[in-house]
């Protein structure tokens, strides 16, 4: 336990230079959050301390496991203190902590990088895991001294944004964790050396006590570190990036169907930023273009409206004519007219934003949509809206006021999923949607009647700075009890959509744009502050149909088959006095601008790139099958192919000259791991070998006996073939063939022809050599025979 | 480029795999990022082997070893001067001495902070207990990159020869009868009547009694001379170490033969400081004069595969002198041997090993029954099994029953 006797020195450094490099390779992450200095600076701290208390205990000789649990349990410490104010996570602060983690990975779910600060928090959850990392680098690195390993650990870290940001980890911290990992490597290799032997130098006391950095940049560490990190962020520039997406491999025999899941609306944010960004515009015959849809979202789960899932087939594709909208009546009139799109650069979404119900949609690229919903998606990962023009053809349906087209839905219409009301739904919706709804005698009544209590009865008003977060049942209960009533589009839409679904009516939640700015000359443009949400119910005859319960204040119109006036109820087209005292728009919001302004605004999704797809069953099989089929069959090839390769050598060479059977021999021998000196005669050869016989008629041993007394008719048959070698080589070329003639039968063993008996000499040889090996030289010369290797070797030097 | 990529250690072929597998997912499946990665992790090891294999210069390596020849259980320092005169510098450089496994350790060394034309001694020592001949060298100098991914070895310099001689146990001293020709009082009659006056004489020293004074020779000289009482080469003794592979059990350097070696390398080194001129004979007959040569021919003396003594050193030479035998087990004809070998002696003496004590299987009636057949041909003798010491058998020796050639 006394390495006390090691300078500190080294033992400082190395810890630092771990800490450190974990710590810039952690500024990879800084693209998640716009305050980059919230998770970082209390790494830093812990990095420190981590660094200084692993240093002291490594030095002080502490065993490794105790150094390690030491750091983590140090670890743990610092990541308490600093989420929850408490040392140890335990009672409480357990709670507090689990819930402050649980917190910031719902919010890194739910909004799209770089997150701001109007949002829970997620920087606990990037200092935990962060915090993660470098204790994992310490104890790998530092105290287990395996540098590469912690390199994996590094790896990691500088993975996760490129899964996950678009323009992927900044370059800055790529140097920094190459140049810190370089140093880590090169002080383990030092470290290294001084335990290899005795150091001898100018300070022959200690390698520490030179000048390391002249040191290291004369062994050559500054010209290879250097070259070899500008080579790797020159090079990818030039390396192309095929994207081979391996699961689309079997687009041809299915239908090539894509399923999308949760993407998350992110609309509160761009709806709080101050400034109204343009986003899309449109040129369009129609004279008064409002709701420009985005995305539908069918799943409620209690916790969020998420966009469920979809089955996109690949000919529904956004190319032309699109099929009548689902449960539409062929005698409800229609107007359609002509929209030219120009999505704007700052508009990122996978999703394409059409008119709802359309007739057609013309878009480049692989843009899909499902048919139960009419909304279209980048069914590729890289697919987005960015600069993106196309056209469409929107309908503009005319229901009339009288109500003639609205019959209740049919079981059967819709999915269940449209019709699901989760368990924990308040039971204030349940009460509120029946007192609310009654007197109506069908669904489409009651829908009016939801929507009007939402816009005028009810005595909601529009504030979205006091509007609660989310969509969920507990705000769902605030935002319907008395004393709540406040909220923004996506709580009027979710509620209405929950209620309708109480009283059975299948419904789900738009998102979108609301009413575009007039530029004149029938262009018109969207603009962040547009941004909406609003229910859809369907109805038998209709089809699906928007409905608009936010109040006046955020919408002053409604649609005008929503506006007819139920149980003598009136409902005025402007609606009543709005209670909301805020103008949704302008200054108000202007107070409540970020620090900085953001990149863009996204509409749909943290994880546009992140569109996960998947094969359908048969196809994935076959994929899978066959590439695990290819891997076998390549190992098999690997091992089967050198053995096969040396039996069909051996045959054709034991049959040929003496020479051959000679090569036959030799290469045997290096097969077997036996000496075969080149250069020296084949009679020298033959008494290197005859110690190395062994009996073939024996069972395998593991240290098997040998010598020309164990086997003595492979010795002699050995010295046959030698006195063949020699008479080929070194007898006149006349006599040569006339001496072998008759050296055959002075040999008196065998009658036979000279060449058969050779063969079968050869053969024996071979055997007792092998004999003569033991059994893991045996089969390494069986399956990996290394002569192969050699001819192989030698023919590519030539 | 093979060569190149044949120096890669362990874990610079762990970096070009990974890096090269980094390198292709990326590609595969667009991550540029990670292409990043991969290429440096591919390119450290390459470029590494680069830097490394263009050190072609090799440094000169210069050894000395002293003393050359060492007693087993002695230290003997070796020497390395290591000098490059190459203008670039190479960082650290790996020496290794090529030592055969019985010399100890292993000789390693960093040579470190080396500039341009560098010049570095170190120093090491070897020992063992192990008597033969070893071969130093020669030495191995490995190139490496700073980052452990690289490692090239060459091998520079020569070979020196190392001679490590039994061991020598200190024997103390008894009476031995015999090899003094016409020594003691005698010896000024025969100065008187024999030629070598001119050599046996000796430059004066203080405290030389003054008669002794050879007036003639210090006349000559111009220079008192004296003459001297006593000669070295007066008395000469013979050790017969019996090597015969027939003769001695056990293998390697727990054999019998080791210990008759170290017996007779004791006895010849004792022989010498009494002033006898000391012969070594084997069973392959006359090795060496002089206990050093005797040494050295120890050193690497091995069995011999002959059946019966080679006596032609025993003879007209040898007579009157004292013969040491160090014997292993009786062999059918050693008697004769044995007995002439007597006749010719001025005195016989004989360490006799109880060999069968040394194989693990023969069971042995005790060291006197091994020297018993000696005794009865009048030779004084003494058995010696693996657990004795050996002074005390030599001074077993001088208490010997038999003297002056009779049987008592």
């Amino acid at each position: 336990m006394s390495r006390r006797s090691e300078p500190f020195g080294p033992a400082f450094l190395l810890s630092v230079v771990a800490a450190v490099t974990t710590w810039l390779a952690l500024t990879a992450w800084s693209g998640f959050v716009v305050v980059q200095s919230s998770y970082l600076k209390p790494l830093a701290l812990l990095a420190f301390l981590l660094a200084c208390s692993g240093s002291l205990l490594r030095w002080s000789g502490t065993p490794r496991w105790a150094t390690a649990l030491v750091q983590l349990l140090l670890t743990t410490v610092i990541v308490t203190h600093e989420i929850t104010g408490s040392l140890l996570p335990i009672g409480g602060a357990a709670h507090e902590l689990w819930n402050a983690l649980g917190t910031s990975v719902d919010t890194a779910r739910q909004y799209a990088a770089p997150i701001g600060i109007h949002v829970p928090p997620v920087w606990p959850l990037l200092f935990a895991s962060g915090a993660a990392f470098i204790v994992l680098v310490d104890i790998v690195a530092c105290t287990y001294r395996r540098v590469p390993g912690a390199g994996l650990a590094l790896l990691a870290v500088y993975s996760v944004p490129s899964g996950f940001l678009d323009d992927g980890p900044q370059w800055t911290s790529f140097v920094g964790a190459a140049a810190g990992f370089l140093v880590l490597l090169h002080l383990e290799a030092r470290e290294h050396l001084t335990r290899w032997g005795r150091p001898v130098g100018p300070e022959e006391d200690s390698l520490w006590h030179g000048h390391p950095v002249v040191e290291a940049m004369r062994a050559g560490a500054g010209r290879i570190g250097i070259t070899a990190t500008a080579l790797a962020l020159i090079v990818p520039a030039f390396v192309p990036v095929l994207g081979v997406d391996l699961l689309h491999l079997g687009k041809g025999n299915g239908n090539g169907d894509i399923q999308i899941r949760k993407p998350l609306v992110d609309m509160r944010r761009d709806l709080e930023r101050g400034k109204d960004v343009p986003l899309i515009r449109i040129k369009t015959n129609d004279p008064s273009p409002s709701y420009l849809r985005v995305s539908v979202l069918n799943r409620y789960t209690g916790d969020e409206w998420s966009s469920g899932d979809r089955n996109v087939a690949s000919k529904d594709v956004a190319d032309g004519p699109l099929p009548r909208p689902q449960g539409l009546s062929q005698d409800v009139p229609f107007t359609k007219y002509r929209y030219q799109v120009d999505v704007g650069d700052d508009f990122d979404s996978t999703w394409l934003p059409t008119q709802f119900p359309a007739a057609s949609v013309t878009a480049t690229g692989d843009w899909r949509y499902d048919p139960t919903t009419m909304d279209f998606l980048a069914a590729k990962g890289d697919l987005d809206t960015r600069g993106l023009s196309y056209t469409m053809v929107g309908l503009n349906l005319d229901y009339g006021t009288d109500g003639r087209f609205f019959g209740n839905a049919r079981t059967g219409d819709v999915p269940q999923e449209l019709l699901s009301v989760p368990t924990g739904v308040p039971t204030i919706a349940r009460s509120l949607a029946q007192s609310v709804t009654r007197g109506a005698s069908d669904d489409y009544e009651r829908a009016l009647l939801l929507q009007r209590w939402f816009r005028q009865d009810g005595g909601f008003r529009y504030d979205l700075r006091r509007a609660p977060d989310g969509t969920g049942n507990q705000t769902l209960e605030t935002f319907l009890a008395r004393s709540g009533r406040v909220g923004y589009c996506e709580q009027y839409a979710s509620a209405m959509a929950v209620m309708a679904r109480i009283l059975g009516i299948p419904a789900r939640v738009a998102v979108g744009f609301l009413q575009p700015q007039p530029l004149g000359d029938g262009i018109w443009e969207y603009s962040s502050h547009d941004l909406h949400a609003w229910p859809e119910l369907y109805f038998e005859g209709t089809g699906w149909v928007r409905f608009e319960p936010t109040p006046a204040g955020r919408v002053d119109s409604v649609p005008a088959y929503s506006r007819v006036p139920v149980d003598g109820g009136s409902n005025e087209p402007g609606g009543l006095p709005s209670q909301s005292s805020q103008p949704p728009t302008g200054s108000a919001t202007g107070a409540t601008t970020g620090p900085r302004p953001h990149r863009r605004p996204e509409v749909d999704t943290t994880n546009g790139g992140k569109v996960t797809t998947q094969e359908s069953g048969p196809s994935t099989i076959v994929v899978v099958g066959g590439v695990a089929l290819l891997i076998l069959l390549l190992a098999g090839a690997a091992l089967a192919g050198p053995r096969s390769v040396r039996a069909r050598t051996r045959t054709r060479r034991l049959a040929g000259d003496p020479e051959q059977i000679w090569a036959e021999l030799r290469a045997s021998a290096i097969d077997l791991g036996l000496p075969w000196p080149d250069g020296r005669s084949p009679r020298e050869i033959g008494t290197l070998l005859v110690d190395r016989l062994g009996d073939p008629a024996e069972p395998p041993q593991e240290r098997p006996r040998t010598g020309a007394d164990v086997a003595p008719e492979a010795a002699d048959a050995l010295e046959r073939v030698v006195r063949a070698v020699e008479r080929l080589r070194y007898a006149r070329p006349a006599t040569s063939a006339a001496s072998a003639a008759s050296a055959t039968p002075s040999g008196g063993v065998a009658t036979l022809a000279g060449p058969a008996t050779l063969t079968d000499d050869s053969a024996l040889v071979v055997a007792a050599l092998q004999a003569g090996v033991t059994p893991q030289a045996r089969r390494r010369a069986r399956w990996v025979p290394r002569s192969t290797w050699g001819t192989l070797t030698r023919r590519f030097t030539r | 480029m093979r060569r190149a990529l044949s120096s890669l250690t362990l874990r610079g072929r762990a970096f070009v795999a990974a890096g090269a597998t980094a390198v292709v997912c990326a590609v595969l499946f667009g991550q540029p990022a990670l292409t990043r990665v991969g290429i440096l992790v591919v390119t450290l090891p390459l470029l590494a082997s680069f830097v490394v294999g263009r050190r072609r210069h090799d440094p000169t390596v210069s050894r000395t070893v002293w003393p050359r020849l060492l007693r087993a259980g002695e230290t003997a320092r070796i020497d390395l001067t290591i000098a490059s005169d190459r203008r670039r510098s190479d960082g650290a450089l790996l020496v290794e001495d090529s030592l055969p496994y019985a010399l100890g350790g292993r000789a390693r060394f960093v040579l470190q902070g080396l500039g341009s034309t560098w010049e570095r001694t170190v120093s090491y020592p070897v020992r063992s207990d192990i008597r033969g001949r070893y071969v130093i060298g020669p030495l191995v100098a490995r190139m490496v990159d700073p980052f452990g991914l690289v490692e090239q070895r060459r091998t520079i310099g020569g070979t020196v020869q190392l001679t490590v001689t039994p061991r020598v146990i200190a024997l103390p001293a008894i009476p031995l009868s015999g090899g003094w020709q016409g020594a003691g009082e005698h010896r000024p009659q025969a100065f008187a009547a024999g030629s070598a006056e001119d050599v046996s004489v000796r430059e004066y020293r203080r405290g030389d009694d003054l008669r002794r004074v050879h007036w003639r020779s210090s006349a000559r000289m111009g220079d008192l001379m004296v003459r001297r009482e006593e000669q070295p080469w007066e008395a000469h003794a013979t050790v017969l170490l019996d090597n015969r592979h027939l003769a001695h059990r056990g293998q390697g350097p727990a054999s019998s033969l080791e210990s008759a070696i170290i017996a007779a390398a004791s006895v010849a080194v004792h022989l010498e400081r009494h002033g006898y001129a000391v012969r070594l004979a084997t069973a392959d007959g006359g090795a060496a004069e002089g206990a050093e040569a005797a040494l050295e021919e120890l050193a690497t003396l091995t069995q011999s595969h002959r059946s019966r003594l080679d006596l032609s050193w025993s003879g007209e030479s040898a007579r009157g002198g004292v013969v040491v035998a160090v014997l292993g087990g009786f062999l059918d004809g050693d008697t004769a041997a044995l007995r002439r070998i007597r006749h010719d002696a001025g005195a016989a003496i004989a360490l006799v090993l109880d060999v069968d004590q040394w194989s693990p299987t023969r069971v042995s009636p005790g060291p006197a029954a091994a020297a018993a057949p000696l005794l009865s041909m009048s030779w004084r003798a003494a058995g010696l099994g693996p657990r004795d010491q050996l002074d005390a058998a030599w001074r077993d020796l001088g208490r010997s029953p038999v003297r002056g050639g009779t049987l008592r």
